[in-house]
């Protein structure tokens, strides 16, 4: 078999320039804005925010208003914790239950189980787990291991992820969903993908010979 | 599956980077697995630079179309490259 330099340097120029292209332009995005997803009251007055944004950590902690009354802030990141990570915050709106409490980050580098425990202070405990990383049986255990229970399930896409977290405030056990599709806030990194991953597939294409151009053109000429 | 993110990116970058041996003329037993840890360290750089691991496995579990996309045309060129490779004992990547 004699290999055919024109559509391999083709493809390996292609296949290189690519991988620098979506490097540069993904690395851009991660400055894009963040955006508040859904706001929901839930009981005891208390709210949550559903943040979906992507960027570094820092940036959103500065940028929100922060509750003089204290609030504690969970940054649940999303498969590996640099893309659409998804940021909540529980602000009491009548009474300062997280005086002093100040801001409580709970970051992953990667979705291994469990994630995160963080105990910060006066009791709080939160713990972070990706659903497909655990099995009910891990779940029940945890469950077993806090008295006191705020669970949050949290969709996104096809991830599903729990957030186990005890206020010590909370008597009961409080339960909410919320269902949340991140893809719209990436738009121009999924753009980007897009077009690269357009890309590679006709090269795969070419290099296969599923699309054949020379022999088109031969047959054109033949005409 | 972030594991399998993981590998499919990691085993992209190193196809990329064995066209080199392709295109090589003086090749040696140890340029090979020399590659596969460039090829490695590469990839772990692409996940904290731009997160391609997060991408593919966002597109393995079809939560944005274009990381779908992404995902399937990594896997396309990687299976490609891979199959020419054993195909051809080595020899050749790309054709």
């Amino acid at each position: 078999m004699k290999p055919e330099r024109s559509k391999g340097a083709g493809l390996s120029i292609l296949a290189i320039l690519m991988t620098i292209g979506f490097t540069a332009a993904i690395s851009m995005v991660d400055s894009a804005p963040k955006e508040i997803t859904e706001l929901r009251e839930l009981p005891d007055g208390l709210f949550a925010y559903a943040i979906v944004h992507h960027g570094p950590h820092i940036s959103v902690i500065s940028d929100f208003p922060v509750d003089s009354a204290g609030v504690l802030i969970v940054d649940l990141s999303h498969i590996s914790g640099t893309i659409s990570q998804v940021l909540f915050m529980l602000a009491p709106s009548d009474r300062p239950l997280f005086a002093g409490a100040s801001t409580v980050m709970i970051s992953t580098p990667f979705n291994t189980f469990p994630t995160y425990v963080a105990t910060p202070n006066d009791g709080i405990h939160a713990v972070m787990i990706h659903a497909d990383m655990v099995t009910w049986d891990t779940m029940e255990f945890r469950i077993s291991q806090i008295d006191q229970l705020l669970l949050l399930n949290l969709d996104i896409g096809e991830e599903f992820l729990i957030l186990f977290c005890n206020p010590f405030a909370f008597g009961d056990v409080l339960e909410i969903s919320m269902t949340i599709y991140d893809s719209t806030s990436y738009p121009i990194g999924s753009v980007i993908a897009f077009i690269v991953g357009s890309v590679l597939i006709i090269s795969a294409a070419l290099a296969t010979d599923l699309i054949d151009i020379d022999r088109r053109r031969k047959r054109r000429r033949s005409l | 599956m972030m594991l399998t993110a993981v590998i499919v990116g990691t085993m992209f970058v190193i196809s990329i980077l064995f066209i080199i041996l392709q295109i090589a003329r003086d090749r040696r037993a140890w340029t090979a697995p020399v590659l596969v840890i460039i090829g490695i360290a590469i990839s772990l750089f692409l996940e904290n630079l731009m997160s391609l691991h997060t991408w593919i496995a966002l597109g393995l579990t079809f939560t944005d179309l274009g990381a779908t996309t992404l995902t399937i045309g990594i896997l396309a060129s990687t299976a490609v490259m891979t199959w020419n490779f054993i195909a051809t004992r080595g020899r050749e990547l790309v054709r």
